[in-house]
């Protein structure tokens, strides 16, 4: 039998001028389950490209396996392991290549944040729910390759 | 959440401290574009690291 753990998160939004603090409590979701491996690796990353352990799932578009690498056309994957949870802080990085003027690769995660990476100029990070509004965000220089890494924790305790 | 985002010698950093977060145990990729023509986007050397 395993254990449900509380976790406290504290929050700090800041929304122009002024600054919101609270702190919630929730259920630790990976606390009832094992967690996926320390780190995991795809050269190729979509489904049929990588034969690790990973479950990669094309919900809509395209993905072309060429060697070491995945093409992406209009494509949606999802990313999981089954019976397993993410941990409570983890890291991503992703490297993006050949993006067209107006291509945006984003990266959803914890099924409430989108991060997008814009190769006409920008990064952004989106809040989902309840409804789409932009958090965070940079202008760039217009580009066509990108390294992307993106970090997710949360204070806890127990 | 933080993201790091760079291209040539660029380096972006975002910063969100937020209200709650979202336990679904998954991630998702997405390539998109306008939608005159296809998006696409050439991905790899994919890594998930846990921080303990």
């Amino acid at each position: 039998m395993v254990a449900v753990v509380g976790v406290v998160v504290t929050l700090a939004v800041c929304i122009g001028p002024k600054i919101f603090e609270a702190v919630v409590r929730m259920t630790d979701p990976s606390a009832s389950k094992p967690t996926l491996p320390k780190t995991y690796s795809a050269g190729a990353p979509g489904p049929g490209c990588d034969n690790g352990k990973a479950r990669w799932t094309l919900k809509e578009g395209k993905v072309t396996c060429t060697g070491q690498r995945a093409v992406y056309e209009d494509a949606i994957v999802w990313f999981d392991w089954p019976g397993r949870a993410f941990a409570p802080a983890y890291e991503i990085s992703l490297y993006a290549d050949d993006l067209g003027p107006t291509t945006c690769v984003l990266m959803l995660a914890r099924d409430k944040y989108s991060v997008a990476i814009c190769a006409s100029g920008g990064v952004s990070i989106y809040r989902l729910d309840p409804q789409v509004t932009r958090i965070a965000g940079e202008p760039t220089r217009t580009f066509t390759r990108a390294e992307i890494m993106i970090r997710v924790e949360e204070q806890s305790s127990h | 959440m933080t993201v790091f985002a760079f291209n040539h010698d660029e380096a972006i950093r975002l910063s969100v401290d937020e209200d709650k977060y979202g336990s679904e145990d998954l991630l998702a990729i997405k390539v998109t574009g306008d939608d005159e023509k296809p998006a696409e986007a050439t991905l790899y050397d994919f890594q998930y690291r846990a921080i303990s």
